[in-house]
């Protein structure tokens, strides 16, 4: 084996030497005078600086001046959602419930509404309820969300706010494979990498993500952005819809430009293998945590499904999947509220509800909560208790 | 694998261990390798045919000194811009030949873009010319020829090396001291700086409408705008060729300077000594003096309209025409023989004074208006002719110039709300300026020291605050969402 580099007998270990020697005299780099300090210099001012940038970036008098801190993911309403609720767990000790969705979810759940209703149907103290709705974000990038909440803040529940869309293999897949691969999502699912890592474990490095675009030419509009819809959020998460829909009960035109992706995208719609996982993966958290999973479909008007070829039938199929894969887990599945309970304006489109839609819907599932927790003997709220 | 890439980093990193080890020959041949691997990452397939073209040329080169007529010279250069025009201008006939292809039942045709051909073709046709004029022997050494046109430092984007220069370098390279490794470790810095932190941060800066529908925006965000693409072009072919120097320096191959701070010229002369070097010495020597020798002997007067008009004007006319065949190229390539065209007759009336003659405000002057007819002629070098004019007449249209709030962004900024609300003030974008400053100050402290690299004679702290600087401002960069690829690896 004489030659190879990969075995470690001494002799192999001679021959690498005299090699390299002999080499050496061909060698046609010579370091005639030591280069090294000026670099040495520099990293040491460099470890002091970045160390003086930490613990500047971890003193309130600053953070109080700066953006909205970053973990460098490309959808900043997720980031938003993120750092609000940090800041409603730090402010009211932890949460209680999530509420787990697309903006369906993000407009749809009035927080203070369903804790409204759960107190007055079910006697008890108000809950720490957090709206983590995220525009554009399906079940797939969600599973993973559900997670990272779950190991964050450890919440008695998670309900997941799902609807028919959440299904169709072909929807939201080039957002959630941008989301997935963002690299903290990737350190925190266990994939380690140093960008990760850094955002995870450094606040400096977070606020230097929140103005890593400094010099894109839309940076202040977006920052701007980010300022109106942090303010724009309820302390719990909700995020107002003040529009009304002059008439979501309209159904689509397929000669109508906005109306035709919509026939494209869902109207051969089959419920994806795939996404049934990401149920999978996200009911299986009450195996590997003590939070409890409950999912509620989220109400969209019946012409919605007049993009499906199948229209209403469509529907069903989901509902009887998604609500058999919910019992089958030991948790409960509680379907949208019928659409005529609904006021009249309590729509913004025809998959969105309005603020007065978001009062209504939000009661219904304050009473559905309490409504479990009378009928588990409190198990609701108890961790770990779920029969 | 783009140059600013840490890939590049590790594919410098691995050639240059192995490169410093080998003895001579293999050196040379191990340079080959790498550098058609280089290449291969970029396309293999053009690579392969490059490499065979490269064989050609070595055979026509052999031949050019025993032609007797100037057929072999002519075939040589034919050959050679007919692949230009295979590959690069395939846009102009493309269509029309795939519904030929299309109509016998052979489908639709795609060539590849080659990269960085344009500069190929033009050391090629030096090595041609050279060999015409018995300025240089035909090279003998297969692999020294092709590594002088295939050399990966400057594979992408020149700078353009002439044979009689260059080949020696490869054929005895130098000792890579620590001088050498230090200057070329700072070039590299310079250049990434220039190129990431300045470059890419002010092409960020301007939205990509600010140049397809110029109407739609303030004259003075225009003319901000206007001003960082001057800075951005600059600093990108600037930052590219000092990282390639620096490369190509720590192979003990020096590469030509490209810039040395064209925008202090005081006239185009001057410029085109300063911007692109290599490609302006090109054009001097094979357009230019040769376009002057045959006009003089028709004109003997060089004061004659013909004399004054044709030489600087046809030069200027093919830089257009390298940089693209278009008609804004050409209008950019006559807007800048235009103005040499005026300035030679300026010239005659007034001789121009040496730079040490001439007073402080007059030379300022000069560079000022050299600066803005230059940057006037960046319009068509980076959109079309009926856009480039929108974006001029807003330019110089008094009502194109929304009213500034200025009162507002002072009442906002003492508030500590303004940042955020600033693109509602009809101001310019303050970070254009904010990223042209280091660009400038680079740029004046290397013109006053007359040396690229002046910070080297500073003490150990203050090289070392330099690099900090640097690491820091690349770090500032690093986390963006765009990047942008080098402007002139399109070429």
């Amino acid at each position: 084996m004489r030659g190879s580099f990969f075995y470690g007998d001494i002799y192999e270990i001679k021959y690498c030497q005299e090699f390299l020697m002999d080499n050496a005299k061909n060698c046609s780099l010579k370091i005639d005078r030591p280069i090294g300090g000026i670099i040495l210099r520099s990293v040491l001012l460099l470890v002091i600086v970045l160390a003086a940038a930490e613990a500047a970036a971890r003193t309130p008098w600053l953070t109080r001046r700066l953006a909205t801190p970053s973990l460098g993911n490309y959808h900043y309403q997720f980031e938003i959602k993120w750092f609000h609720l940090q800041r409603y767990v730090q402010e009211n000790g932890g949460v209680d419930i999530i509420f787990l969705g697309s903006s369906l979810v993000n407009s749809g759940v009035e927080p203070a509404a369903v804790n409204q209703a759960w107190v007055e149907a079910s006697g008890e103290a108000p809950l720490r309820i957090y709206n983590f709705g995220v525009e554009g974000l399906t079940i797939e990038p969600n599973s993973v969300v559900a997670q990272l909440l779950v190991e964050t803040y450890d919440p008695k529940a998670i309900v997941f706010g799902t609807e028919i869309r959440d299904y169709a293999a072909n929807n939201g897949v080039e957002t959630a494979e941008q989301f997935l691969s963002d690299p903290w999502i990737q350190y925190r699912s266990g994939n380690f990498n140093l960008r990760g890592w850094l955002a995870e474990h450094s606040a400096g490095y977070r606020y230097f993500l929140a103005y890593r675009n400094w010099m894109r030419w839309d940076f202040a509009e977006n920052q701007s952005n980010v300022i109106k819809r942090t303010k724009a959020l309820t302390p719990e998460g909700y995020d107002v819809e003040n529009r009304v829909a002059e008439n979501p009960y309209l159904p689509p035109d397929p000669n109508d430009p906005e109306d035709a992706e919509g026939f494209e995208v869902f109207g051969g719609f089959e419920m994806a293998d795939s996404r049934l996982e990401d149920l999978d993966d996200l009911l299986g958290l009450m195996k590997t945590s003590e939070t409890i999973v409950l999912v509620v479909e989220m109400p969209v008007t019946p012409q919605f499904f007049d993009y499906f070829e199948a229209g209403e039938g469509a529907h069903e199929e989901f509902l009887d999947a998604v609500s058999k894969k919910v019992r089958a887990a030991g948790t409960e599945f509680l379907p949208g509220i019928p659409e005529d309970q609904l006021p009249e304006n309590g729509r913004s489109d025809r998959v969105h509800l309005s603020k007065y839609g978001a009062a209504v819907f939000s009661r219904y599932l304050g009473e559905w909560l309490a409504a479990l927790y009378g009928e588990y003997g409190g198990a609701l709220l108890q961790p770990g208790g779920w029969p | 694998m783009p140059i600013t890439s840490l890939a590049f980093a590790g594919f410098v990193a691995a050639v240059l261990i192995v490169y410093h080890l080998l003895p001579g020959r293999a050196k040379q041949l191990w340079l080959l390798a790498a550098s058609f691997v280089f290449y291969a990452l970029w396309d293999w397939r053009f690579g392969l045919i490059l490499l065979g073209l490269t064989m050609v040329n070595f055979w026509l080169g052999k031949q050019l000194p025993e032609a007797e007529h100037k057929a072999w010279l002519a075939g040589g250069i034919g050959l050679n811009l007919l692949v230009l025009v295979l590959f690069k201008y395939q846009n102009f006939y493309i269509a029309g030949l795939s519904r030929l292809l299309g109509d016998v039942g052979l489908g639709a045709l795609s060539l590849l873009v080659p990269v960085g051909f344009s500069f190929y073709l033009v050391q090629v046709i030096a090595y041609f010319l050279d060999l015409n004029q018995k300025r240089i022997e035909p090279e003998s050494d297969l692999v020294l020829f092709t590594l002088y046109l295939y050399y990966f430092p400057k594979l992408l984007s020149g700078p353009i090396e002439r044979a009689r220069t260059f080949i020696p370098k490869l054929a005895a390279p130098k000792t890579v001291d620590s001088d050498l490794l230090v200057e070329s470790g700072s070039l590299i810095v310079v250049g990434l700086v220039r190129k990431l932190v300045i470059a890419d941060s002010l092409l960020a800066l301007m939205p990509e409408t600010a140049f397809t529908t110029p109407g739609e925006f303030a004259a003075q965000h225009l003319a901000a705008w206007l001003l960082g693409y001057a800075f951005a072009l600059y600093n990108d072919f600037a930052g590219y060729t000092n990282i390639v120097r620096g490369v190509s320096g720590l192979f003990g191959i020096q590469l030509s300077q490209n810039f040395m701070r064209p925008y202090f010229s005081r006239d185009f002369t001057e410029f085109w000594k300063r911007w692109h070097i290599s490609l302006s010495e090109w054009l001097r020597d094979y357009i230019f003096f040769p376009t002057t020798r045959r006009l003089l002997r028709s004109y003997r007067n060089r004061k004659h309209i013909i004399n004054l008009v044709v030489p600087p004007m046809a030069t200027m006319l093919v830089s257009g025409m390298w940089h693209g065949l278009s008609w804004q190229m050409l209008v950019w390539g006559g807007l800048h023989g235009l103005y040499q065209v005026l300035e030679r007759v300026i010239n005659l009336r007034w001789p121009p004074a040496a730079p040490e003659q001439q007073k402080a405000w007059r030379r300022g002057l000069c560079v000022l208006v050299v600066f803005v007819l230059a940057v006037v002629a960046w319009l068509p070098f980076r959109m079309d002719l009926p856009t480039a004019w929108v974006y001029l007449t807003n330019l110089l249209s008094p009502g194109q110039w929304a009213d500034p709030q200025l009162r507002r962004a002072a009442s906002d900024l003492i508030h500590g709300a303004g940042f955020w609300a600033w693109p509602s003030y009809n101001l310019p974008d303050p970070r254009v300026f904010l990223v042209i400053l280091p660009s400038l100050w680079l740029d004046w402290r290397q013109e006053v020291k007359g040396d690229e690299l002046f910070f080297l004679r500073w003490g150990k702290w203050g090289q070392a605050l330099v690099l900090l600087a640097a690491i820091l401002l690349l770090i500032l960069v690093s986390g963006s969402d765009a990047q942008v690829p080098f402007v002139y690896q399109g070429f």
